[in-house]
């Protein structure tokens, strides 16, 4: 037996972190979906299962959720899918969209109840609402029957660190409940939680797209093969995001590095697709204001999404611009600049002279000495 | 930039061309008696700098010749930079402008018109005047370098003047390079900031201000979306709880439908039991009334039958008894007429027992009256004896002549006053006292009795007495003489003098001053008064209130009733009767009627008593027979009726025990049907109407609870169609991207801020460090033209003269305080401080029109001595109608100016 494990996929998802790519990263979530099924039918897998989450809110654009349902469809084989804690079954959800009738082989499971199909028992723990401290679980029936016993659950597994655990899995669930295979949704990425065998008989797929910075293990889907009722299941990750996340958090030291950075960011690969983070840190010399004006550009150019958060202080020892100011005024402003842009300035600062906006002005400064000098 | 010469002409005074100029590098002194055209030069220059060629208009018509249609012309010939420079402007009619430069020996033009007028106007650093022609607010720096005629005062300041010096001073502070960025900055600034340091609005706002507007309303949007998507989600908790509730209410209805029904059929049951007791109650009381009406009648006939046999005895008894009653009452009546008659013989007694009561009564009264008349007589002999007593009284009362209480307490008082005063006169006197040791003789020579003479024994004591001093001769032995303090001798001896004769007075009615016989007439007057109020008191005891005639009227009336007594007892007069004997006589008789009567009386009305029984009796007993005999009637009458259904008594029971039995089977089935109903705690079809309330209820809430889902059904699809979540990424979305942009604008023009007045704050600091050189520079001028009692120039924000500090004084002094003479002094030495901080590049040109007329000649030459010291520096242009008083500076090149117009030049 094969089938792919999925979850997750937030279609609909605020991506307000990346501002004017959220629209992108929306479209980005339905092609991954599209990619799921295209993958699951050209590893001949028997269904798909979605633990939960399939949309980001039940008030959703309802042409999204016939977008999904018309993606399903096209698998041509069965598709169980459990309502998550983000799309739970409640009055006016996305489950009550017509969409879901019109296609007999997607079966939104909507009671906790065994669903029986060629040799394998599906055990759905669909939720009801948002927030929960049940275990969704706890309902399925520990019975060992000559077939193939998967449960369908979305929540958090007891060990994973959060700041409210919602829907709590006990980390055993699958033995307990006498299960081939627990797929767990809720978690974007991808996690596997063996058995005192080592059988990997729960799991989360991770979110099919990744969906913000940071976010490892994600944009994949599960591939799952169980022999025979009571095997160790074989799970086999596949790739299924179209965008890439990258954060670059460089600290820099010495003059000539903003340079190299620059480099290797424009050595990255699809930047069409990908979304880059830079958080700068360390020191900012003067010589290298226009690269990081460069560095700017060039993200908001080329990139779908691009940010840089500068962190950089001017740095101490790099007066040499100062010293060729002429004596007096000039020199006396840019000093009074570099003390406000100091974090450890204990002197008295003017209104808004931070050490951020003090390091642009002397950025500002220098531009305009630039210019003058010629 | 200095001048190198002015030629005019249509100007005017000027009609005819004439030039001034060549001038000198330092001093020149352009001079003329008034209405030459020295100012009209000045203003020509000044035209030549600063107004545009194409000004017009009445002002500027003003320029021409009075009463001629001349153009004016002016050509200005200067250097500046190092380079040398001609303008020359036509105003009015085809006015031109026209600016050359010189290349050799000769002059190229560089600008033409607007472009010349602007090009010449930034050497003065001048503003073009916005309409019109130019005056001093247009001048730039020549507000300083140059004066108006007559006027070296800065007080009156306007444009951009102040900024002007302090940008001239502030580039001199930053120097080339700063001043360039200066404008680079000044530019971004300006971008973001209005000149008062505010963000900028409007049209020209920063990227920055839209920004902020967009993402208000991007804000805005974002707010709309979170309040459908929370919509959304109360929507569909509002319709979960409603699909809750409907589910519950159908529930609800249908478990009441069921009770319903079992209570429909419990109050069935429980209505029917109702009935068939009420029915068995019906029975129990028809039964029992047959039953109880059987046992009425029979019991009746049975009472009939024995009340007749009883009234018919009873009758027998009262025939027989009316017989001898009638016998008894006859004999009682004829009882009762015998005590009758011996009540009435007693009663005729009284007339005797009348007559003795009368005779003790009339002894009673005649003893009574002579013991009144024996005792009036008495009392009247007493008053007799009071009124003689009485009369001797008073007259003694009448013959002693005593101070009555109050002249005593007076008398006493006065003789007091005179015991003190005479203790005090004695206190006062000197007083000695002599024991001789023998006999000898004393005389007094001074004292209280001078003149005595006495002899005394020896051994015994003789005391003398005197004031103010006592002197006596003691024969044998001498004078001795005592003195002490002269006092209060002759006061004392007043108050005893005016004491005794108070005395005399008081006492003097009494024929005795003695206080002790005084106070024996009091006491012996007292006496007789009481004596005298005793005896009258024992008269009025004795009269009562009575007067002595009236009492012998009231014994003549006692002797009268006497004699009338007598008259009918005669024998009294002689042998007073005895009183007891009579009235005991009287009480004895009175005693034996009295007893005679009650007995008969007693005997008659026991007699009366016992007729009216007997008679009573036997009206009774008549009439109780009479009613036996009716009664028998209305019992047979009775009877008749009850038994008018011949039926005998055995059969009447009969009857009566089979209407008991069915009585007590009705009432058995009754019980029955109450203990059956003893099931039901309370009327089941109480219940089944609650219930029947409550399946309503619960059916109506599930209907509207249906009906709202329904609605709000219909509402959450609406709200769905609208893509709430769809809305809100989108809003969040954009207005995150704006926050990202505006925070990083904001970054920069916080920035560009910071900048801006970090570089003018230092910037000022660096002016401020000039313009205290340049009120150094003032003051030192000032106390060479004029000494140093004004102290130091103080220069206001705008480089203007604003204050004196002399060293006397605490406080800034105002210039205002100053002479004419000096204030203009003041002013020189001002310009001429700023003037060379102005020309510390290049010299400067400084013209004084008519300046320091107000000076005294002292000053006026030491002021002419700065002036030649400041000529290293600066070109002075003065205009003057006093030439003498410049004559004194060397090397000044003076020019002529009414020479120049008549065409002769005199240097």
């Amino acid at each position: 037996m094969k089938f792919v494990h999925s979850a997750d996929w937030q279609i609909g998802m605020k991506a307000a972190h990346v501002g004017d790519a959220g629209r992108r990263v929306r479209e980005e979530r339905l092609k991954a979906a599209a990619r799921v099924v295209e993958q699951a039918r050209a590893l001949a897998a028997e269904f798909i299962v979605l633990a939960g989450d399939t949309f980001e809110h039940n008030a959703i654009d309802r042409v999204l959720v016939q977008s999904i349902a018309d993606i399903l469809t096209g698998f041509h084989n069965p598709v169980f899918i459990i309502p998550g804690n983000h799309d739970p079954l409640v009055p006016g959800s996305v489950w009550e969209h017509p969409a879901w009738k019109s296609s007999p082989q997607i079966y939104v499971l909507r009671e906790p109840a065994p669903v029986s199909l060629d040799g394998v028992e599906i055990l759905p723990c669909p939720i009801y609402e948002s927030r929960s401290r049940r275990d969704p679980s706890s309902w399925i029936p520990p019975e060992r029957r000559d077939c193939v016993r998967i449960g369908l659950a979305h929540g958090t597994v007891e060990g994973i660190l959060a700041d409210e655990v919602e829907y709590p899995i006990p980390r055993d669930a699958a033995t307990r409940h006498a299960l081939d295979y627990l797929a767990l949704g809720h978690w974007h990425s991808e996690t596997r939680f063996p058995d005192a065998d080592g059988a990997p008989r729960m799991a989360y797929s991770g979110t099919h797209e990744t969906s913000k910075f940071g976010e490892r293990n994600s944009g994949n889907a599960l591939l799952v093969e169980i022999p025979r009722p009571g095997a160790a299941p074989i799970l086999t990750l596949f790739p299924t995001g179209g965008l890439r996340w990258e954060t670059l958090t460089p600290e820099l030291s010495a003059p000539g590095e903003l340079t190299q950075l620059r480099a290797s960011i424009e050595a990255l690969p699809n930047a069409g697709a990908t979304l880059l983070e830079v958080r700068l840190g360390g020191l900012l010399f003067a010589s290298e204001h226009a690269e990081l004006a460069r560095i700017d550009e060039l993200i908001a150019a080329r990139f779908l999404f691009g940010r840089v958060e500068s962190a950089l202080r001017p740095a101490p020892g790099d007066t040499q611009w100062v010293e060729n100011l002429p004596d007096g005024v000039l020199r006396d402003t840019a000093l009074q600049l570099m003390q406000y842009a100091d974090p450890s300035f204990a002197g008295q600062r003017p209104e808004a002279a931070g050490p951020a906006e003090a390091s642009q002005a002397l950025i500002e400064l220098y531009k305009l000495a630039t210019e003058v000098r010629g | 930039m200095i001048l190198r010469s002015i030629l005019v002409r249509g100007w005017r005074c000027f009609a005819d061309e004439v030039q001034v100029g060549p001038l000198g590098e330092r001093i020149n002194v352009v001079y003329g008696p008034n209405g030459t055209g020295k100012s009209t030069l000045f203003q020509a220059m000044a035209r030549a700098f600063l107004d545009a060629h194409r000004v017009g208009g009445d002002e500027a018509e003003g320029m021409r010749p009075w009463g001629r249609m001349l153009t004016p012309t002016v050509t200005v010939a200067f250097a500046c930079g190092g380079r040398e420079y001609r303008v020359t402007k036509r105003f009015l009619d085809r006015p031109s402008s026209e600016l050359s430069q010189r290349e050799g020996d000769r002059f190229r033009r560089i600008a033409e018109d607007d472009a010349s007028d602007e090009q010449v106007r930034q050497f003065l650093n001048g503003n073009a005047p916005g309409k019109g022609l130019s005056d001093s607010r247009h001048w730039g720096l020549s507000q300083v370098l140059w004066t108006l005629q007559g006027d070296l005062s800065l007080g009156e300041l306007t444009g951009d003047l102040a900024n002007d010096i302090r940008a001239m001073l502030g580039a001199q502070v930053a120097g080339p390079l700063g001043s360039r960025l200066e404008q680079k900055l000044e530019v971004v600034y300006r971008q973001y900031f209005t000149p008062s340091g505010k963000v900028k609005s409007g049209q020209n706002a920063p990227e920055v201000v839209r920004l902020e507007a967009a993402k208000t309303k991007a804000d805005e949007r974002l707010k709309g979306a979170r309040q459908k998507v929370d919509m959304f989600e109360s929507m569909s908790r509002r319709l979960e709880d409603l699909r809750a509730i409907q589910g519950q209410s159908r529930q609800e209805a249908a478990a009441l439908s069921a009770a319903v029904a079992d209570a429909d059929k419990r109050a069935g049951a429980y209505t029917a039991l109702i009935a068939e007791r009420r029915h068995r109650s019906e029975r129990v009381k028809s039964t029992e009334a047959e039953a109880q009406a059987l046992k009425q009648r029979l019991d009746d006939i049975r009472s009939c039958n024995r009340e007749l046999t009883e009234a018919g005895e009873n009758r027998e008894a009262l025939a027989a008894e009316v017989p001898l009653r009638a016998k008894a009452a006859q004999e009682a009546s004829n009882a009762a007429l015998g005590a009758k008659a011996e009540l009435e013989n007693a009663r005729a007694k009284r007339v005797d027992v009348d007559a003795a009561c009368a005779t003790a009564e009339d002894a009673r009264i005649y003893a009574d009256t002579q013991a009144n008349l024996a005792a009036g007589q008495e009392r009247l002999n007493g008053v007799r004896q009071a009124d003689a007593d009485l009369a001797e009284l008073r007259s003694e009362r009448a013959r002693v002549l005593a101070p009555d209480v109050a002249a005593l307490r007076e008398i006493r008082k006065a003789d007091a006053d005179l015991r003190e005063a005479d203790i005090r006169l004695d206190a006062a006197l000197i007083s000695v006292e002599i024991v001789p040791e023998r006999d000898c003789s004393v005389s007094v020579l001074a004292g209280e009795a001078t003149g005595l003479r006495r002899s005394f024994p020896g051994g015994s004591a003789a005391a003398f007495k005197g004031s103010p001093e006592v002197v006596l001769d003691l024969e044998g032995f001498g004078r001795l003489r005592a003195s002490g303090p002269a006092g209060s001798v002759e006061k004392y001896r007043q108050q005893k003098e005016d004491a005794l004769s108070r005395l005399k007075t008081l006492t003097q009615p009494f024929g005795t001053s003695e206080l002790d016989a005084l106070e024996a007439l009091h006491r012996r007057a007292e006496q007789l008064d009481a004596q005298i109020q005793t005896i009258c008191t024992r008269l009025e005891t004795l009269l009562l209130a009575d007067a002595p005639d009236t009492l012998e009227q009231r014994l003549a009336g006692l002797r009268a009733t006497l004699s009338g007594i007598e008259e009918e007892y005669a024998s009294w007069h002689d042998a007073p009767p005895a009183l007891d004997v009579l009235q005991e006589r009287a009480e004895r008789a009175t005693a034996s009627f009295r007893a005679s009567v009650a007995v008969a009386e007693d005997a008659w009305e026991t007699a009366q008593s016992t007729r009216t029984a007997a008679e009573t009796k036997h009206g009774e007993v008549g009439g109780r027979l009479r009613e036996v005999e009716k009664q028998i009637q209305t019992i047979a009458e009775r009877l008749r009726k009850l038994t008018a259904d011949d039926k005998s008594v055995t059969e009447r029971e009969a009857e009566l025990r089979v209407a008991l039995l069915a009585w007590e089977a009705a009432k058995a089935e009754r019980d029955e049907t109450e203990r059956q109903l003893s099931a039901y705690p309370a009327d089941p079809g109480d219940e089944l109407k609650r219930l029947q309330r409550q399946r309503d209820a619960a059916e109506g809430a599930a209907s509207r609870a249906l009906g709202e889902e329904k609605l709000e059904e219909g509402r959450l699809a609406n709200l769905t169609l609208e893509a709430p979540h769809s809305l809100l990424a989108a809003a969040e979305e954009e207005v995150a991207a704006l926050s990202e942009r505006l925070d990083r604008e904001t970054l920069r023009m916080k920035a560009v801020g910071l900048l801006w007045n970090t570089y003018s704050s230092s910037k000022a600091q660096a002016v401020a460090a000039v313009t205290a050189p340049v009120e150094s520079a003032a003051t030192r001028t000032l106390e060479r033209i004029a000494g140093r009692r004004f102290g130091g120039i103080h220069l206001g924000g705008g480089f203007v003269p604003d204050g004196l500090r002399p060293e006397m004084a605490k406080s800034t002094v105002a210039i205002a305080e100053a002479s004419c003479g000096e204030r203009e002094q003041i002013f020189l030495a001002t310009r001429l401080a700023l003037a060379e901080v102005l020309a510390s590049n290049e010299r400067q040109l400084v013209i004084l029109d008519d300046a320091l007329t107000a000076s005294d000649t002292g000053r006026l030459t030491r002021a002419m001595r700065v002036l030649e010291e400041a000529a290293d520096k600066l070109q002075i242009l003065i205009l003057t109608c006093h030439p003498e008083r410049y004559r004194g500076i060397q090397e000044a090149n003076f020019i002529d100016l009414e020479a120049l117009m008549s065409g002769a030049v005199v240097s």
